[in-house]
């Protein structure tokens, strides 16, 4: 049995009791009279009640066991990600361990040609070569130097200019020596191996 | 401690000690047991719930799973404001539509798919208790082919309501549609569960 048109919206609110008292009355009312809604509302209240105690299922025994376990997995992962993205996110300081020692490390390796450019005033100028360096003690002055290790004769070959930007286009002075203290009439310098 | 007795419940979570809110607040906190108390209060009802959308057990305990992980990760995403129940219901909610349109995707043929006639429906047998009677078994059978044979939108606002008892305000909350929406699909949910369940609601 359908329902009085007017009458179905109201009967759906009066199910599920949100109405007003008067409403309640008036609808009360007029179930007494319609047969047909009558009909209707028990009819939906016994579908009410057939889903309410509709046979239910229940989680299976380990269902709790395996959530604990994929709570703890995922746990796990999560804190591996974190620790990543930790060494990810701080990445700048290796990265910059490594730019320091490549600056140092090459620093250090062309210091020798660094140095022989930068000539203009330096008194001390390290010649390296592999870990024994020749150490040359020269006195302040301007001009560029320039060095050839002979390393055949274990003798450094110095070559001084006057023009820091352009070495080697005007020697003023050159001397080749071995280790030890070596002079020269414009200047002294030690050489060490 | 509570007595283990009182912290299973199978039918929702109104009317049980403590609160579910007291719960997760607790939770919040660091209190872990909490958490189980929760897991042990929804487990059942959420599986039943989300059993009705995917039609498979399996699926359900894997999509309650993920919702209990979810809540797990993001306890503190919950906020006072709302009822759990209609939290930890939304969460399940929408991991059981995200899982139905992964189907979808992978054109797996599920049974909520299938029209009612050549539905090969199966109950699990473990929702009948041996002393429950035959008639019984089959009126639920019936009724669990209907609401399976409700369009999407009627059968989730009917069963939020009349299987799970949600008010329609709730109801509103967890599926993020207005309450006047909400009231006219169940009206029309149960008015074509009526139709069709004519036979078993005759007195």
């Amino acid at each position: 049995m359908s329902p009085c048109k007017n009458f179905s919206r109201d009967l759906q609110d009066y199910i599920d009791n949100e109405i007003s008292r008067s409403q309640r009355l008036e609808i009360e009312k007029h179930l007494h009279q319609c047969a047909d809604c009558s009909e209707h509302i028990e009819e939906l209240n016994m579908l009410r009640h057939q889903l309410k105690s509709l046979p239910t299922i229940k989680a299976t025994e380990s269902f709790h066991l395996l959530l604990r376990e994929r709570i703890r997995r995922e746990m796990a992962a999560q804190q591996k990600r974190t620790a990543f993205s930790y060494v990810l996110s701080h990445r700048i300081v290796p990265v910059a361990a490594v730019c320091l020692v490549l600056v140092t490390g090459s620093l250090y390796i062309f210091k020798d040609q660094i140095g022989f450019f930068q000539q203009a005033g330096p008194e001390q100028v390290t010649i390296s070569r592999n870990s024994d360096a020749p150490s040359l003690m020269l006195p302040p002055q301007s001009g560029s130097i320039r060095y050839v290790i002979d390393e055949y004769n274990d003798t450094v070959k110095l070559d001084r200019t006057d023009t820091p930007r352009r070495p080697g286009r005007t020697i003023i002075d050159s001397i080749q020596h071995r280790p030890g203290l070596v002079r020269s009439s414009r200047h002294a310098a030690q050489v060490s191996f | 401690m509570l007595d283990k007795t009182n912290r299973v419940s199978t039918g929702g979570s109104r009317g049980k000690t403590p609160p579910d809110e007291e719960l997760i607040a607790r939770f919040q906190n660091g209190d872990v047991y909490a958490f189980e108390l929760i897991v042990h209060r929804y487990k059942d009802p959420l599986v039943n719930f989300i059993y009705n959308f995917l039609g498979s057990r399996i699926d359900s305990e894997d999509v309650v799973q993920e919702t209990f992980l979810r809540v797990f990760k993001n306890k503190h995403l919950y906020r006072d404001v709302a009822k759990f129940s209609t939290w930890i219901y939304t969460i399940a909610g929408n991991l059981a539509k995200t899982e139905l349109r992964r189907r979808k995707r992978r054109r797996v043929f599920s049974i909520s798919q299938m029209g009612y006639d050549d539905k090969d429906y199966d109950i699990p047998d473990t929702i009948f208790t041996p002393d429950k009677i035959v008639e019984n078994q089959i009126k639920g059978g019936t009724i669990r082919k209907e609401i399976d044979a409700l369009p999407a939108k009627f059968k989730e606002v009917v069963v939020l309501r009349d299987v799970h008892e949600f008010s329609y305000e709730e109801i509103s909350t967890i599926l993020n549609i207005p309450i006047g929406t909400v009231k006219s699909r169940v009206n029309r949910g149960r008015l074509r569960l009526q139709k069709r369940l004519k036979h078993l609601l005759a007195k």
